[in-house]
């Protein structure tokens, strides 16, 4: 624990230099705050526009949200269909990985133009970053189980359903939250990159709205709201997991040995 | 402790079990008309080399393999011999994300008994197998033997009548192993089952069973068998032992120096 503090205080010592070397270099080279505001009034324009900021944010937040679910139901409906047939995996899975080498922003405006302007556009983008990882991840952890697991099930007479209830699906929890951990931070991104396309409301329609008036100041309190909600999602997902997975983090060291009685 | 042969009822039998796997080039026959038998109450124990087939034959009498041809005879006739046979795997096959007591009543749960029932029936067993204490423990966070004496608890408890142990010591050291033995023959002595051990271990053969069936190299048939006939407990060195002990491990020399 002591340790864990240790190395808190060190990052914030590092954040807090990096901070104070940009704040006396932003004043000792007189860089206006239309190319590069210093820290301090980054700080006080988030401050100050904290409701406008909010309720941006809560835009962005909910097509996250939004995208989230859709990726992440449609990512292990998807994953279970791999998984359960053979037939559609060969089908499916070369059109998934292909359809990852079509870069999602370069699809974006079409998808401004199918979805409209509001909510849903965004939240595709975001369901789309999000589902490949998500695939990938579950397919893993279903195939993760050993095979002498499902044979111990089959001697006990278990059903699929209970195979799927008692071994496959806690079996691939862990690589379905590594999935999860990397589509949330995307799928920030991926709402934000669908605002700029075309948008009303949003961190992302604030930047670019900020950025065509050089309130340059106003894009980082953005940005800053921005990487506030990632890190909130990250730490959300994070909780879930510790909670569902308490069994991967030991709470004793096992014994070197036993067989006394 | 009671230990007479309480009767010469067959359990659990395989007659003139075939099985081969197919590989991309070649068939590879594994069994070849092997037949065992399993008299009631009796301690069964198979031996033979390593990918020799025991394993092969375990799964086929614990319902997970079907064999090319061949019989299994249950005593009660048209019953599922998955309902007669327990199997515990050769690794523990413990589910990590389960607590101990979790674990053990896995069999009950897929029968769908309530879970206060099953537990209750678990946590009588834990003590009796010297894991009092430990039942809200994770398997990762238990010692060898104790994953071992867990794997067992859930065979058990999944109420059958026949165990099939395959290689159920194998992971532990000798000296943890020894001591499985004689714990594993008191609670087999005291809860009445009939037991199909497999091992490679002709020491732990010998100092268990009431009969053995010696296989032979893939593709595995029945050698030999050895019905022994000595009381309960074993003096591991006593001289008859030794003897069949000489004999037996003759009978896989000659094998292989013939092979």
């Amino acid at each position: 624990m002591a340790r864990l503090i240790k190395s808190y205080i060190a990052t914030a010592l590092f954040l807090l230099l990096l901070l104070s070397l940009w704040e006396v270099g932003v004043h000792l080279f007189h860089v206006p705050f239309y190319i590069l505001p210093s820290p301090s009034r980054i700080l006080l324009v988030f401050f100050t526009r904290l409701p406008l900021l909010f309720s941006h944010g809560a835009v962005t937040l909910l097509e996250v949200g939004l995208g989230m679910f859709l990726g992440v139901t449609g990512g292990i409906t998807l994953a279970l269909i791999i998984f359960y047939s053979p037939f559609l995996e060969s089908v499916l899975y070369p059109f998934i990985i292909t359809s990852q080498m079509i870069p999602v922003f370069a699809i974006a405006p079409l998808l401004v133009i199918w979805f409209g302007y509001g909510l849903w556009s965004k939240a595709t983008v975001a369901a789309l970053i999000v589902f490949f990882p998500i695939v990938v991840n579950t397919v893993d952890g279903l195939r993760s189980v050993n095979s002498e697991t499902i044979d111990l099930l089959h001697s006990l007479k278990a059903n699929e359903r209970q195979i799927f209830w008692y071994v496959r699906l806690p079996a691939s929890l862990p690589s379905i939250f590594s999935g999860l951990k990397l589509g949330v931070t995307l799928s920030v991104v991926g709402a934000t990159i669908g605002e700029w396309i075309g948008a009303r409301k949003g961190l992302g329609f604030l930047m670019i709205q900020s950025n065509a008036m050089l309130r340059i100041d106003l894009v980082f309190a953005s940005i800053l709201t921005l990487s506030l909600i990632g890190l909130l999602l990250f730490a959300t997902v994070r909780i879930i997991e510790l909670r569902l997975l308490q069994w991967r983090r030991p709470r004793r060291k096992p014994k070197t040995s036993g067989g006394n009685h | 402790m009671n230990n007479e042969r309480t009767s010469s009822v067959t359990v659990l039998a395989a007659t003139g079990i075939t099985k081969s796997f197919a590989s991309p080039d070649k068939t590879i026959p594994v069994l070849s008309k092997v037949s065992i038998s399993i008299p009631r109450g009796d301690w069964v124990t198979i031996i033979g080399p390593s990918g020799g087939g025991k394993t092969t034959l375990v799964k086929i009498l614990a319902g997970i393999l079907i064999p090319d041809s061949g019989k299994i005879i249950i005593e009660a006739k048209g019953e599922d011999p998955r309902r007669v046979v327990a199997y515990m795997p050769q690794n523990d096959s413990l589910l990590p994300w389960r607590t101990s007591l979790g674990n053990a009543i896995l069999a009950s749960q897929i029968e769908g008994r309530s879970r206060k029932e099953g537990q209750s029936e678990a946590r009588e067993l834990f003590g009796r197998f010297g894991l009092a204490g430990f039942e809200n423990l994770y398997p990762s966070e238990l010692s060898g033997g104790m994953r071992q004496r867990l794997a067992l608890i859930r065979t058990f408890l999944s109420h059958r009548e026949v165990l099939l142990l395959d290689e159920p010591l194998g992971s532990l050291d000798p000296l943890t192993r020894t001591t499985m033995q004689e714990w594993l023959l008191l609670v087999w002595q005291e809860l009445g089952k009939s037991i199909l051990l497999v091992t490679h271990d002709v020491d732990e053969a010998i100092f268990l069973s009431d009969l053995i069936y010696l296989f032979s190299r893939r593709p595995a048939h029945v050698r030999r068998h050895f019905n022994i006939e000595l009381p309960r407990p074993r003096a591991r060195t006593a001289q008859s032992l030794m003897e069949l002990k000489t004999k037996i491990l003759d009978l896989i020399h000659t094998e292989t120096l013939n092979g």
